[in-house]
């Protein structure tokens, strides 16, 4: 072997450093390398789960945020259905009342008018009358002579004699 | 009738002669006649009334009312024509002026 050039206690004692140095290597360097690979690789993992985690979560409430809008506009749409009912009921209302007024306020014209004008025929027909039997008077009173006088009596004093 | 009665009525006749009417007034009269001559018949006229028209009026008016004590006759020539006999409560009117006043009543009722 010597005669080869091979020093069999060189290559003996390289084969110790180098498991030595394995030994080295994988208690002091290798195995930190991998424990600290092995935890960024859980940290990636959780991280992936975690983002998609909260994808589903953001997805769900998407969902929800939909849902409570389409609640919310259900809801918005009956108060506003029901508001509009109330509106068209209390406008129907006053319309009604308001129609009722007017109409008592002309039934109320009207009744006033007609005892405005019974009371002004009334007051008519009497003055006619009044001015009518004053007329009436005067005349007689400068056109009947004694003659006629004394024949008016004498129908009158008959007419008591008889009747009375 | 006492003078504290006739007061009133007195005042009560020119109350009349101031706000009421003709015919409130003569009613007013009339009633204070009635009372103030107590039996005696009135009789307005107007135009004169001859002997014979007297006659039966007075006849008439006794058989009306035996318990007249009296019939007097004034002239009253607002009556128009006719005659106007007032006795106690007891009123007739057959006056030129009562049938205008009737004629009245009626346009107004009418």
């Amino acid at each position: 072997m010597e005669a080869l050039g091979i020093d069999l206690k060189l290559i003996a004692f390289q084969m110790v450093n180098f498991l030595i140095l394995m030994f080295i290597l994988k208690k002091f360097l290798y195995k930190p390398i991998l424990d600290m690979l092995e935890k960024r690789r859980k940290l990636a993992q959780e991280t992936v789960s975690l983002k998609e985690d909260l994808e589903r979560k953001m997805e769900d409430v998407g969902k929800e945020k939909e849902a409570v809008l389409m609640e919310a506009k259900k809801e918005s749409d009956s108060v506003i259905e029901s508001a509009k009912e109330q509106a068209e009921k209390l406008a129907a209302q006053i319309e009604k009342e308001a129609s009722e007024k007017a109409m008592n306020i002309v039934q109320k014209g009207e009744e006033t008018l007609r005892a405005k004008e019974q009371e002004l025929r009334a007051s008519l027909k009497n003055e006619v009358a009044k001015i009518a039997v004053e007329t009436s008077e005067q005349v007689l009173a400068k056109s009947l002579d004694e003659d006629i006088k004394r024949d008016i009596a004498e129908e009158s004093i008959r007419r008591f004699a008889q009747n009375g | 009738m006492d003078k504290k009665a006739q007061a009133v009525v007195d005042r009560l006749i020119e109350y009349a002669s101031k706000n009421s009417d003709a015919e409130v007034l003569r009613y007013m009269r009339d009633k204070a006649e009635s009372v103030l001559r107590e039996g005696v018949v009135i009789v307005r006229h107007s135009g004169e009334i001859d002997a014979s028209q007297k006659t039966l009026l007075f006849e008439s008016a006794k058989k009306r009312f035996p318990d007249a004590q009296d019939v007097k006759l004034e002239r009253d020539d607002s009556l128009i024509g006719g005659i106007e006999i007032v006795f106690r409560d007891y009123r007739y009117d057959g006056s030129v002026r009562g049938k205008l006043e009737e004629l009245k009543t009626k346009l107004i009722e009418a």
